[in-house]
C-alpha cells in the first residue's frame, strides 16, 4: 500500500538537507519500502550516492521497488552510486558488550562514505535501520547509536533517514519511545498518513476536552507549551507536550486518536 | 390463590411488560449517567491542563494568561452542568419554585451576555424592551444556557445573535448561531435530557441537559421553546416564547 497523497512531510523524507537526521515511523512495512525507495530514487536522480544499511529482506525489497520506479540498480551499484550493506554485519563490527562503540562505529561507516566520494559523489544519502534492529532488544543501545549517527552527520554534512516500526498512537510506544526518538532527530514523520494522523488527533482532542471553542485554544497552548528542536507535525508536538502536562489525558487522547485513525481519521 | 389459564397468561404478560419497562428505564438511567460523566469530564479535563500550564509557566507569560481564562470558563461550565442536574432533580421532586416578578427581558439579556466572557465568538444583541412575569434568576439561566450551548456548538470565530422582540402577545427570545447545526432527528430530540448528537468514537458529545433545563424553566413560566436547524453545518436557532406581562 502506498501513501495516499503527498504531504509536506514527504519533502522531509525525499529531499533532506545536508546534515538532517530524519525519522519515519510506520506501521505498514510496504510504506517503509515506498518511502525508502523514493528517498533513494530522488538521490540517484540528482546524481547523489546512496548508502543503504538494512536487513537482507529490506535491501532486496528496496532494490525491487527502485527498479519499479525506473532506476537501473545494477548500473548504479557498479559505478558506486548505490551501496547496500547488511545491517546485522555492520552492527557486528562496532557493538561491544551490547553497546555501540564510537571509534568502531566511525571506522565501520566512514570508509563507505570515502569510497563514494572517491567515486565522484560529493553528496551522499544514508539510510540506516541498524537502530530498528537494536530497538526491540536494546532500546538504550539504539538511542546511543542514534547519537553516534548524529555526531557523524554533523561532521560529514550528509543526510540520514531512519525508520522505526512503531505506532505513535500506541500508549507505551507513543509515550515512551517516541519522545526519546524525537529528541535524537532533526525531523520526525509520525505515521503512514500524515493528514489522517492530524485529523485523528484533532478529533480525539474534541472528544476528551469537549466540542468547545476553548478546546482549540487549549490545543494551541499544548502545541506551544514546549517548543521542540525537532521538526514534526503539530499534532505530534501536541501529543508529546500533553504527555508532559498530564499523562493520563495524554493517554486518553492517544487512545481516542488511535480509534479514529483505524476508522480512517 | 390459584389463577386460571387466561388469568395466568395475562399476569405473565403484565409482569413481562413491567420487567421490560423497568429494564428500559434502567438502561436509560445508565446511558444518562455515562453521558453526564462524559459531559462533566470534558470541562474538567480542560481545567486540569489549564491549571498545569498556569502552574508551570511564568505568571506574566501570555500563555498562562490565556490558560487562566480557559480555566475559569471551563470550571464555570462544570458548575453549570452540576446546577442543571440539580435543577432537573428539583423538577422531578417538585421542589423547584419560581420567585416571580415583573422583569424587563431586553436588559436581562444584555446583562446575561455581559457575564459570559467569550473572546472566541461575536455575540450580537438586538433587543427592544419587553416585559414578562417571571423569576429573573431562572430567566437569566435560560438565556445563559442558550448562549453557552450556541458557543459550545459553534467553532471559534463563529457568530451568535440574540434577539428579544414582541410577537403576537408573546415575548420572543431567539438565539441563532452559525455553528455545527443539527440533523432533523436531533432537532426533534435536542430539548430532551438524553439527546445526543454526533458521537465520535462512540462517545456521547451532545447531552441536552442545559437545553432540557431551558425547556422545563420556559414551561414553568407558561411559555414554550422550539429548536430549528437546516441541517449539519448550517447553524441552529432556539426560540423561546414567553407570555408578555400585562401592561401596567
Amino acid at each position: 500500500m502506498s501513501k495516499i497523497a503527498p504531504t509536506p512531510w514527504d519533502e522531509a523524507t525525499e529531499n533532506p538537507a545536508p546534515g538532517e537526521h530524519v525519522v519515519q515511523m510506520y506501521r505498514d512495512p510496504e510504506l517503509l519500502i515506498d518511502v525508502v525507495a523514493r528517498y533513494c530514487q530522488q538521490g540517484l536522480v540528482k546524481g547523489e550516492a546512496v548508502i543503504i544499511i538494512a536487513t537482507r529482506e529490506h535491501r532486496a525489497a528496496f532494490a525491487r521497488k527502485l527498479t519499479a520506479l525506473g532506476a537501473d540498480v545494477p548500473s548504479c551499484t557498479r559505478r558506486g552510486q548505490y551501496v547496500d550493506l547488511d545491517a546485522h554485519q555492520c552492527l557486528a563490527e562496532f557493538m561491544i558488550d551490547g553497546a555501540p562503540d564510537r571509534e568502531r562505529f566511525v571506522a565501520a561507516v566512514t570508509p563507505h562514505l570515502d569510497i563514494a566520494r572517491r567515486a565522484g559523489y560529493e553528496r551522499i544519502r544514508l539510510y540506516g535501520e541498524m537502530v530498528e534492529v537494536l530497538r526491540p532488544i536494546a532500546f538504550a543501545a539504539a538511542m546511543r547509536l542514534e547519537e553516534l549517527w548524529h555526531e557523524l552527520l554533523e561532521r560529514e554534512a550528509q543526510p540520514l533517514l531512519c525508520a522505526y516500526q512503531i505506532d505513535p498512537l500506541d500508549r507505551l510506544e507513543g509515550r515512551i519511545l517516541v519522545p526519546a526518538i524525537a529528541q535524537r532527530h532533526s525531523h520526525l514523520v509520525p505515521g503512514d498518513d500524515a493528514p489522517r494522523f492530524a485529523r485523528a488527533v484533532e478529533r480525539a482532542f474534541l472528544e476528551v476536552f469537549g466540542a468547545d471553542a476553548d478546546t482549540t485554544v487549549l490545543r494551541q497552548l499544548c502545541e506551544r507549551y514546549r517548543p521542540h528542536t525537532t521538526t514534526m507535525p503539530p499534532a505530534q508536538a501536541v501529543l508529546l507536550n500533553l504527555d508532559e502536562l498530564n499523562r493520563y489525558l495524554g493517554d486518553a487522547v492517544r487512545a481516542a486518536a488511535a480509534a479514529y485513525y483505524r476508522a480512517g481519521g | 390463590m390459584l389463577l386460571a389459564g387466561e388469568d395466568l397468561a395475562e399476569a405473565l404478560t403484565r409482569e413481562r411488560s413491567a420487567r421490560l419497562a423497568a429494564e428500559a428505564a434502567c438502561r436509560k438511567k445508565e446511558e444518562f449517567i455515562a453521558a453526564f460523566s462524559h459531559e462533566l469530564g470534558t470541562p474538567l479535563a480542560s481545567a486540569i491542563v489549564a491549571a498545569t500550564l498556569i502552574e508551570r509557566l511564568s505568571p506574566t507569560d501570555p500563555r498562562a494568561v490565556t490558560a487562566r481564562h480557559v480555566l475559569g470558563r471551563q470550571l464555570d461550565q462544570a458548575r453549570r452542568l452540576v446546577e442543571d442536574l440539580l435543577d432537573l432533580e428539583r423538577v422531578t421532586t417538585g421542589t423547584l419554585e419560581l420567585a416571580a416578578e415583573r422583569v424587563e427581558v431586553a436588559q436581562l439579556a444584555r446583562d446575561s451576555v455581559a457575564a459570559i466572557i467569550v473572546p472566541t465568538h461575536e455575540i450580537r444583541i438586538e433587543a427592544s424592551p419587553a416585559w414578562v412575569v417571571g423569576d429573573p434568576h431562572r430567566l437569566r439561566q435560560i438565556i445563559g444556557n442558550l448562549i453557552t450551548n450556541a458557543i459550545k456548538h459553534t467553532p471559534a470565530g463563529g457568530h451568535l445573535r440574540l434577539r428579544v422582540f414582541h410577537d403576537d402577545g408573546a415575548v420572543v427570545l431567539r438565539v441563532d448561531d452559525t455553528g455545527r447545526g443539527m440533523p432533523a432527528d436531533l432537532v426533534r430530540r435536542v430539548l430532551d435530557a438524553l439527546a445526543q448528537g454526533e458521537a465520535p468514537g462512540g462517545q456521547p458529545s451532545r447531552l441536552g441537559l442545559g437545553l432540557s433545563v431551558v425547556r422545563i424553566l420556559v414551561e414553568l413560566h407558561g411559555g414554550r421553546v422550539e429548536a430549528l436547524s437546516e441541517g449539519l453545518g448550517r447553524g441552529s436557532s432556539f426560540i423561546v416564547r414567553l407570555p408578555a406581562a400585562p401592561t401596567l
